[in-house]
């Protein structure tokens, strides 16, 4: 079964509301590696990804029967959003997000757009999570899960101008971590 | 600066992937197996606990007691001002929790009517007449305020007096001073006119029911991409709890109700007696699994009319008892439930859904009074009852719905207006 295939797909979603072993089992080596990496993104310690994961793939498994299928993609969208819901909800457990200011070089970043082409994903993904907690989160809900502030705010129970401010803030520490991997001998940071 | 970096940013990492941590599917499996065992079908199971009738009935008893002796002493003294404005702060409507002192706000500030009556209609000692509402069931408004004044057009001829008093009452306002009303309240009694008006508040008893049904939490639209519960809790509870045993527990508090009633006397002994009432009913509702459920507090507000007819078996002294027949039409006025999720353990979201459902209840119900005559027009009543109340046709779990057949203790002052 290809789970890229609409049909299979739909199918995959069919066997996994009747329960079907293999089709979790299936939803998991497919999806797994991707789902670990957007759970990372936002989640830093291992064991606490572990965790996210865990809680995350049983809501998939107990919420599949209200996942109306869309067309392909829709499947990976929809339990892209459970991981993520559930990473939040983890750094919010305990108030861990903490929107607080740092210092960020703040510099000539008016051409200067940070060359991302030469950096492996894995050293983006790994600079991704060097940053600061709520600079991180909203990086990742604006910049890559394409939220906008207002459902940032929402979804956080911030401002939207907060959300707007660790954004920039997130850009500049971000393009400076970029630069530095070009020029290790910047002090930028 | 350009913001093409962060598409490509956006685009390498919305692909990108990375190892799972060891053993995470074992993990998962180990977890999903007694879900997968827990798919059987809910059991249907409505457990009664009928509790804190007792204790509410105590309650009130000795409420009755006391407030009998603090008038009595009140009336001594001819002044009721400092009662008046020692428990006006207090009359607002109760919470359930509060039915006691929610008695007592309203019977020290219905004590305030029968001094604006010195003019009045004539009347003689009328222990018959009771001004007792049935306990109807409850219902909901949050209105409950204007039901009082509301109620007073009822007293026919005397209205005007009495509205006064009323809003007074409620407004916590010092009391009228009326044509030396304290003194026109000791030359009563002569005169042989039948109309009263009463003030009471009541309480009936609570309950608590679990029942196990997935079929209630069936409600909710069910649809793709609700993975931000905190929009849709509902929504989340039912994902999360899905294959899973769902217990819904309801703890039916105490019914509140209050109103006034005036009567008319048909001849001694029989007299009709209509009125217009308040009910507060709430309950505590949990629901779901026992890692994901909601807890929530339904708020009914009913205003009701009641008709009764009662009957005076007999009169010593002070005292007199009666017994009284009648039913209570209610209508809902507000409904309203506050849901608080939690998730495994976590909160998440509140919502306050007002139910779309505004029952009619219908109840009947007899009883018999007891009435101490304290000084002046005014007299203390107390009316243990029994009232059945009809299904109401909807689905919202009341104390009635679950316990039809209620006890019930009316207390109250009844005022004789032109005594």
């Amino acid at each position: 079964m290809m789970p890229d295939e609409p049909d299979n797909e739909l199918r995959l979603v069919s066997l996994l509301r009747q329960g079907d072993p293999d089709a979790m089992r299936q939803l998991y080596t497919t999806h797994i590696r991707y789902l670990t990496a957007v759970c990372a993104r936002y989640v830093v310690n291992s064991e606490d990804v572990k965790d996210v994961l865990q809680e995350s793939f049983l809501k998939i498994m107990s919420g599949i029967a209200s996942f109306g299928y869309r067309g392909k993609g829709s499947l990976r969208g929809w339990i892209t959003k459970v991981t993520v819901n559930e990473a939040l909800k983890h750094l919010q457990r305990d108030k861990r997000i903490d929107f607080v200011g740092i210092s960020v070089p703040d510099h000539d970043q008016a051409d200067t757009e940070p060359d991302v082409d030469s950096i492996p994903s894995a050293e983006l993904f790994r600079m991704i999570r060097e940053l600061p907690d709520g600079y991180r989160t909203i990086f990742n809900l604006y910049v890559i899960e394409n939220k906008s502030h207002r459902e940032i705010a929402s979804l956080l129970n911030i401002k939207e101008s907060t959300s707007a401010s660790q954004l920039h803030r997130a850009k500049l520490l971000l393009a400076s971590k970029i630069r530095q991997y070009h020029n290790p001998l910047s002090t930028n940071i | 600066m350009n913001e093409d970096w962060l598409h490509k940013i956006h685009d390498r990492m919305s692909e990108y992937e990375t190892d799972a941590p060891d053993r995470l599917w074992e993990a998962i499996e180990e977890k999903l197996a007694p879900a997968a065992g827990g798919q059987r079908p809910a059991r249907r199971r409505t457990i009664l606990i009928r509790v804190r009738r007792s204790l509410a009935a105590a309650a009130m008893l000795a409420l009755a007691i006391s407030l009998c002796f603090y008038l009595l002493d009140g009336n001594k003294k001819t002044d009721l001002r400092p009662m008046m404005s020692a428990h006006a702060p207090t009359a607002s409507y109760p919470t359930q929790h509060d039915v006691p002192s929610g008695i007592i706000s309203k019977q020290p500030a219905s004590i305030q009517a029968p001094q604006p009556t010195p003019t009045a209609v004539t009347s003689e000692k009328i222990l018959a007449e009771v001004t007792e509402q049935p306990h109807g069931t409850a219902d909901t408004s949050s209105t409950g305020h204007s039901t009082m004044p509301a109620a007073i057009p009822v007293t026919d001829g005397n209205d005007s007096l009495s509205t006064h008093s009323v809003e007074r009452a409620h407004t916590s306002s010092p009391l009228p001073v009326r044509r030396g009303a304290a003194d026109n309240r000791r030359k009563i009694g002569q005169s042989a006119r039948n109309l009263s008006i009463a003030m009471f508040s009541s309480g009936a008893t609570g309950s608590m029911s679990t029942r196990r049904s997935p079929a209630y939490l069936s409600g909710a639209p069910l649809g793709a991409d609700y993975a931000s519960w905190k929009d849709t809790p509902m929504l989340g509870l039912m994902l999360f709890n899905k294959g899973r045993r769902l217990d819904t527990k309801v703890r039916h508090n105490i019914p509140v109700r209050a109103g006034i009633t005036v009567d008319y006397s048909l001849n001694r002994r029989i007299s009709l007696e209509s009125g217009i009432s308040y009910a507060y009913l709430s309950s505590d509702i949990t629901e779901g699994s026992d890692h994901n459920y909601y807890e929530g507090r339904q708020r009914l507000h009913y205003i009701g009319i009641p008709l009764n007819i009662k009957y005076r078996i007999l009169s010593w002294g002070r005292i007199g008892l009666y017994a009284s027949a009648g039913v209570l039409a209610e209508k809902c006025v507000s409904a309203r439930i506050e849901k608080h999720f939690i998730f495994d353990h976590v909160p998440n979201g509140t919502t306050t859904e007002s139910l779309s459902e505004r029952p009619m209840q219908w109840s009947v119900n007899v009883g018999a009074g007891l009435q101490c005559r304290l000084a002046g027009a005014a007299r203390l009543f107390a009316e243990p009852g029994v009232s059945y109340y009809f299904n109401d046709g909807t689905k919202i779990p009341t104390v009635y719905s679950d316990k039809p057949l209620n006890f019930n203790l009316n207390l109250g002052v009844r005022f004789t207006l032109g005594e």
